[in-house]
């Protein structure tokens, strides 16, 4: 005899409550199972880490216009292999000497998808656009006027020679894509709101999109090469969270992302296609060149010392394992200047860098402060540099910007005498205007003018491709001797990509890949 | 009840107006600015000057504020600074995920706390042990690091949940289903941890109050007993863990939504933050403060409901 | 506090969760001497790699070493940790406690910004603090604790209240102590368990915020646990291991974090209630069993409790709480049970209805009422009894009421169990009830909820619940203990009446004039024994076990104008404690060896319809 008989019952209440709690974990689970839904060939889905602003070619960040590529059909296109083919305009050429007119000649009965003509006055209205709208690249057309000759034919005069001016108006840079005399009418209105204006094989779809989480595209049905509509459908998904990337790819959810190097091992035994092309030179921006705020950086002897004293292929082995290759140039090998000469011209040395400090008067090494910033692997990189540096006494202090307004801000402000940075191995001549000449502000943050340099450039610039080459290798030459920076690694530009699709392929002409190239294997 | 909804709707004002004036200063403290995050790395600083000043961003802080206040208090917030969208539509397009995610956790944490709590009550022993590891692992287990083990789990080993984004409900039931299941036991199963403790508790201290042994003693079988009378004592507490668990996830949403990629309005709270996108972390600020107050006079009411001493 | 440390010294689960958190503080403090790198110093070569000689626990991005960091990081995330703690600390308890002692306007002001703090999303001003401070962990942190402070305040306001309402910090108030005083001396230690949970509790959600802080790669930029678990999810596809090391430290901290505040809290719940729970004395033989009680039943018995013995599981043991209690008792009658608390009395009466406490069984003997052997009866047999043929009244009347319904819906609620009537001819006859119990206006009582009414009300409503079966039988448990003494007698009026009526009582009482006033028959009960059973009028006048008595001499109503009333010295021993012998031998004056030998049996007593439990009757 015991209590159970006597006491209340309650053990089927309690079996009662286990069970409902279980089977609610379980129901979870028990849903249909799901297929792996492999992409289809009628939509790609690819993903982005950061959303973009607005949708205007004319005024975007160049970082985004994978958006814009898609419905904005460029003058010229940009092939994977870096070479530059028609796409709006059929044909160009140079008009007389020092590369200052482009004349180009339109593809005709190309209409935008809002029904608007392709034409002279269309693609002039565009560019002028482009030219005056702040936009971030607006500099690159500054001073440049256009002449119509003819309905599908026109000519752009420039203030300043531009050997690569057919590059910079391909989709790989905004001001090359054209929007519709409709869409110019109102710019404020190009945003995520509204449909695009553009060309392209796709146009945007705002019902589907959800803004900075994904954005749909559709087909453009005026769209003029059907062979290279590749899809139905275009959806860009904004996954900041690299594991949730690889996850979706894994599961069918992406086709191709955008990554870094810390998941190509996941990604490549998950199956993924790994694309990765060295073309972002990492390393330290030595900016206070002139010694305004950190005397020492006046020294040559002192920058030389820098780049001797750091161990830049165990920085980039560590870093980036094998994705990674050590520089000591600001262009890749293959690349318009790059100089075989000087490919190991500061070996790994601390005892020659020390001799050269002690030489300068620092036998003890200085302290030097350093901009990094949390993205971009700008932190790891200045770590790794405070630490290679720390054997030969220099000590950097790095403080680290969490995001990107306050990063340049501190680059040109004058606070700084060094950055951390990144910039991807494009032509010397843009080099010139972006990185070394003293305009070039985000990244030449001091200002530092030097004639020689200057010259050099100038003449490259107006300078027939055939005598150009030899001018960017002095170029090159000139910033390595004079030790403007402390290259370190070329970072990969990693595209990790589903088996399903094919045509993800970049090159030394080309870092980026452009979504327009990829198709369904 | 009407008293207590007329006196939380009291509150509500000043306190929006705080939170609404609280954001807007800190918000403007936030170094760097809007226009320079609009126009990216390579703007010149005429650009960002000229931005600005389109904006309005270089007008007094008290007349921004005023304005903002004008317009929102005719139900306008704001066009986001980043985006040029309507605040209010990136907000509409985030807030049924968000609270679909909520919701659904809620319900998840509610109904798995109290049948744990309640189970572990009645039967104690291995149970109660048990309820007791879960929740304390529920305290002490990082949520990103099991939502990790659950995707790996249960959508790349075992391919049974998409393992990132949201289906809303209007384009497929069934999809928005499968796309809630990982992150809502995510968010929802450390959830359960406190219910089920306060549930245990609260029905072991009503099994030991004098009326259920009177009860008992009256006849009323077990099932009512339990039922009708000890859940119904021991359920205001529980509903004001609910609350608080409601409040928590509202910050917990942050991260599950990265993970899982899901737009919800954590994630736009985080970005806005980084772009410096004011309008749009005020009314963020502004509807997360709403719903905390909306979800804190549903609890009174429910304890008014429960609890007569209360009411009368 | 002293107790409470002892009393948290016997969780073992506790005091090594304590000796392990104190390891990690140590461990951090001395990072410079047992690390066996520098926290930042660079092996590039091992860049990402797992375990090894060089670096037991692998080695992060730049081949910095993982056990290092872990030891240095500690550092930086407990400091955070530590600033969390010492602002929420700082900033909830001081309004906690004087809104509890004060009250009023404070009180007032200081629940309102509780409410207000409540409503801001922590989230955003997280964020927006971090965006200001970009990477400063302690900064945001330390809003974290600002922000959840207001909890604090309220949790340690209503700790206050309740200190403050006690009588010596009332009579400390009353002595004209000054508030600083009486708030240091009195109220801070009172409320320091409740503090110590608390904050622990939240420590360990600080130890999470700054995790996460890492994860999301907002937090600090020196080596910390929230970095490590950054670093390891950012390089979860090339070196899933590293997730290993700062997850099992991160949640072991927490864990032990939260054991620690467990045995606090648990440790202080003790000091408060006297009561132990979770440690076991070593175990123990149960003590011997009772001798059974074979008197001859009464053949005309409406009930007939026959050697009836049950045991508890205390220690893991199942004891003997009561045993080898016989009575019975014939319709009409009324039999009243006294003794001491711990006597065994309520277990007795709740035996009765079949109803005994988790873990209780009935190892001898049985109920029998009417024809049902209430020990044997099924389920469904048992409840159709209880509140049916046998009414149960409640020792306290306002929580024997659940506070959640009228006090209507509950005599109703009986009603419909036992009658099986509607809904509407169920209130009927509840209100009926009501009247039947002498309440002066029923439906107003009907609609009251427990606490609108008075001690009084409320039996009387307990009362109508148990007539609502019609009850043959009636079990009342002290029915007036917790009541005035004029409300005692109105309820004793209404017992002698149902009597009168023909229902028979057991009335459970300490009170010898009560039971004189209703009962037939008294029941001595001691230590889990019956001693003596009597008429009431031949018990009180020559009680013949030496309890009964003391019990007698003791009672206030036979105290003697001037004369110290004479107290039985000595307290009931525990069912686990209880001797072999005579129960009651150590409080014995007459005790000899005979009495300790061995079980003393109830015998019957010459005069008739006596019996009782004692070596020496005959000798005395």
């Amino acid at each position: 005899m015991n209590s159970a008989d006597m006491a209340p019952r309650r053990s089927w209440f309690t079996v009662a409550c286990v069970l409902s709690a279980v089977a609610l974990a379980l129901s979870a689970c028990t849903g249909a199972t799901r297929k792996a839904d492999s992409a289809t060939s009628t939509t790609l889905t690819f993903g982005e880490q950061q959303a973009p602003p607005s949708l205007n070619p004319g005024s975007i960040d160049v970082g985004f216009v994978d958006f814009t590529m898609l419905s904005y059909e460029p003058l010229f296109y940009q092939n994977p292999d870096g070479t530059v083919g028609p796409a709006l305009a059929e044909s160009w050429k140079y008009a007389g000497e020092g590369n200052k007119q482009l004349d180009v000649v339109l593809r005709g009965g190309v209409t935008f998808s809002d029904g608007d003509p392709v034409d002279a006055d269309a693609v002039i209205a565009s560019l002028e656009y482009s030219r005056d709208s702040q936009g971030n690249q607006s500099h690159l057309l500054a001073g440049a006027t256009f002449v119509k000759t003819g309905d599908t034919t026109f000519s752009i005069k420039l203030a300043t020679p531009d050997p690569v001016l057919p590059t910079i108006l391909t989709q790989a840079y905004g001001i090359g894509q054209i929007i519709s005399p409709k869409g110019l009418a109102k710019p404020a209105d190009l945003t995520l709101a509204n449909a695009t204006h553009g060309a392209g094989p796709y146009v945007f779809d705002p019902a589907q999109s959800v803004s900075g989480d994904h954005y749909t595209y559709t087909a453009n049905p005026a769209y003029y090469a059907r062979d290279r509509q590749h899809y139905r459908k275009v959806v860009i998904r904004i996954i900041q969270n690299q594991q949730a990337a690889v996850n979706a790819a894994q599961t069918g959810q992406l086709d191709v992302f955008k990554g870094d190097y810390s998941f190509a091992a996941q990604a490549r035994s998950a199956g993924l296609q790994v694309v990765a092309n060295p073309a972002i030179m990492n390393g330290l921006n030595l900016i206070d060149r002139d010694g305004t705020i950190a005397e020492p950086l006046a020294d040559l002897r002192v920058r030389q010392a820098i780049n001797y004293a750091i161990d830049r292929d165990a920085v980039t082995k560590a870093l980036l394992g094998e994705y990674g290759t050590a520089t000591q140039q600001t262009v890749v090998e293959g690349a318009d200047g790059y100089s075989a000469k000087l490919a190991d011209r500061y070996p790994y040395d601390p005892a020659k860098a020390k001799q050269l400090l002690a030489e300068a008067g620092y036998p003890d090494g200085f302290e030097l402060p350093v901009l990094a910033a949390v993205f971009a692997g700008f932190k790891d990189m200045g770590e790794a540099i405070a630490g290679q540096l720390a054997q030969v006494g220099i000590v950097l202090k790095v403080d680290t910007m969490t995001d990107l307004p306050s990063y340049i801000d501190n680059s040109t402000n004058g606070k700084y005498p060094a950055v951390v940075f990144g910039y991807p191995s494009y032509p010397i001549y843009l080099q010139g205007k972006d990185l070394f000449l003293p305009g070039s502000k985000s990244f030449n943050g001091f200002g530092t003018a030097d004639a020689k340099l200057d010259a050099l450039w100038a003449k490259a610039a107006a300078a027939p491709d055939t005598e150009r080459a030899a001018l960017d290798v002095q170029i090159e030459e000139y910033l390595v001797e004079n030790a403007w920076y402390a290259p370190v690694s070329y970072t990969p530009v990693m595209y990790f990509a589903r088996t399903t699709v094919s045509g993800v392929a970049t090159s030394v002409g080309a870092p980026f890949a452009s979504p327009t190239d990829w198709s369904a294997a | 009840m009407i008293r207590i909804v007329l006196r939380r709707l009291a509150v509500a004002i000043p306190v929006l107006l705080l939170v609404s004036l609280i954001t807007f200063v800190l918000a403007d403290l936030v170094p760097g600015d809007a226009a320079r995050s609009i126009l990216g790395a390579n703007a010149t600083d005429a650009q960002v000057t000229a931005l600005t000043e389109q904006l309005g961003l270089n007008r007094p802080l008290p007349v921004r504020y005023g304005s903002w206040l004008a317009a929102a208090l005719h139900g306008d917030l704001g066009t986001s600074i980043f985006t040029g969208e309507p605040v209010s539509r990136a907000m509409l397009d985030r807030f049924p995920a968000t609270v679909s995610l909520i919701a659904g956790a809620v319900l998840l944490a509610g109904l798995l706390g109290a049948g744990l709590g309640i189970a572990s009550a009645l039967r104690g022993g291995w149970l109660g042990r048990a309820v007791d590891v879960i929740a304390l692992l529920g305290m002490a287990v990082p949520g990103f690091w099991f939502a990790l083990v659950l995707v790996t789990l249960f959508a790349v080993r075992l391919p049974l949940f998409p393992a990132t984004g949201y289906t809303p409900f209007t384009d497929s039931p069934v999809g928005w289903f499968e796309s809630l299941v990982l992150p809502v036991l995510t968010l929802g199963i450390p959830a359960a941890a406190p219910v089920a403790k306060q549930t245990r508790d609260g029905v072991l201290t009503e099994l030991g109050r004098p009326y259920v042994h009177v009860l008992r003693a009256r006849g009323v079988p077990e099932r009512l007993v339990i039922l009708k009378h000890v859940l119904r004592n021991a359920a205001a507490p529980v509903v004001t863990v609910l609350g608080i668990v409601v409040v928590v996830l509202l910050g917990g949403t942050v991260l599950a939504e990265s993970v899982f990629v899901v737009p919800g309005l954590g994630g736009l709270a985080v970005s806005a933050t980084a772009a410096h996108d004011i309008p749009t972390i005020q009314a963020i600020a502004v509807l997360f403060t709403v719903i905390v107050m909306v979800v804190n006079l549903l609890i009174e009411m429910v304890y008014a409901m429960v609890n007569p001493k209360v009411r009368t | 506090m002293n107790g409470v440390a002892a009393r948290f010294a016997r969780r073992p689960l506790a005091v090594v969760s304590l000796g392990y958190l104190l390891l990690v503080v140590a461990v951090t403090l001395f990072a410079g001497r047992i690390a066996p790198y520098p926290p930042d110093r660079q092996d590039l070569g091992a860049a990402l790699t797992g375990p090894s000689r060089a670096h037991l626990l692998g080695a992060g991005e730049l081949g910095r070493d993982v056990l290092s960091r872990m030891i240095y990081g500690g550092r930086a995330t407990l400091l955070a940790v530590l600033v969390t703690m010492v602002v929420f600390t700082l900033a909830g308890v001081p309004a906690g406690i004087l809104a509890g002692y004060r009250g009023g306007r404070f009180d007032r002001f200081v629940l309102t910004s509780a409410d207000l703090m409540f409503a801001i999303p922590v989230m955003i001003v997280l964020l927006v603090v971090l965006a200001i401070f970009p990477n400063n962990e302690v900064a945001a942190m330390a809003v974290s604790g600002l922000l959840g402070a207001p909890g604090l305040a309220r949790v340690v306001r209503s700790a206050t209240l309740g200190v403050r309402e006690e009588l010596y910090v009332r009579a400390a108030v009353a002595s004209g102590l000054r508030d600083t005083v009486i708030l240091r001396r009195h109220v801070l230690p009172r409320v320091t368990g409740t503090i110590l949970v608390q904050v622990s509790m939240f420590g360990a959600g600080a130890v999470l915020l700054e995790t996460g802080l890492g994860f999301l790669g907002l937090g600090t930029t020196a080596a910390s646990w929230g970095n490590l678990v950054g670093e390891a999810s950012r390089n979860l596809g090339t070196l899933p291991w590293l997730l290993i090391p700062s997850g099992v430290l991160i949640i072991t901290v927490i864990l032990a974090i939260n054991l620690v505040g467990d045995g606090l809290r648990d440790a202080l719940a003790e000091r408060q209630n006297g009561v132990t729970t979770g440690t076991r004395r070593p175990a123990r033989t149960p003590p011997a069993a009772s001798t059974p009680d074979d008197t001859p039943p009464a053949p005309d018995a409406l009930l007939e409790v026959r050697d009836l013995t049950v045991t508890l599981p205390i220690d893991g043991v199942p004891t003997e709480v009561i045993g080898g209690v016989s009575f019975d008792l014939r319709p009409g009658e009324a039999l009243g049970i006294v003794g001491e608390s711990g006597c065994g009395k309520t277990v007795t009466a709740s035996a009765l209805l079949g109803l005994l406490p988790p873990g209780a069984a009935i190892t001898r003997g049985g109920v029998r009422f009417r024809d049902t052997d209430l020990t044997r009866a099924s389920a469904a047999q048992a409840r159709r009894i209880r509140g049916g043929a046998i009414g149960w009244i409640s020792q306290d009347p306002i929580a024997g009421l659940d506070p959640s319904f009228t006090a209507g819906a509950q005599v109703a609620e009986a009603v419909r169990l036992h009658t099986g009537c509607g809904r509407r001819e169920a209130r009927r006859k509840a209100l009926d009830l009501l009247e039947r119990v002498r309440l002066t206006d029923p439906p107003r009582v009907y609609r009251s909820y427990p606490h609108q009414l008075s001690g009084g009300m409320a039996q009387r409503v307990g009362i109508a619940a148990a007539l609502a079966g019609d009850p043959a039988l009636l079990i009342a448990d002290e029915p007036t203990t917790a009541l005035d003494v004029t409300v005692q007698a109105e309820i004793l009026d209404l017992l002698r009446e149902l009597r009168r009526a023909g229902t028979a009582i057991v009335l459970i009482t300490h009170d010898w004039g009560v039971l004189a006033d209703l009962c037939d028959t008294a029941v001595v009960m001691y230590a889990g024994q019956v001693v003596e059973r009597a008429p009431v009028a031949a018990m009180v006048a020559a009680p013949v076990h030496p309890y009964t008595g003391a019990l007698l001499r003791s009672d206030p109503h036979h105290a003697v104008r001037g004369e110290p009333l004479p107290v039985l010295a000595g307290a009931v021993p525990a069912p686990a404690d209880r001797p072999t012998g005579c129960h009651f031998q150590n409080r014995c004056p007459r005790v000899t060896d005979g009495c300790r030998d061995r079980p003393i049996a109830i015998r019957p007593l010459p005069e008739g319809d006596r019996t009782a439990r004692c070596a020496r009757i005959g000798a005395i």
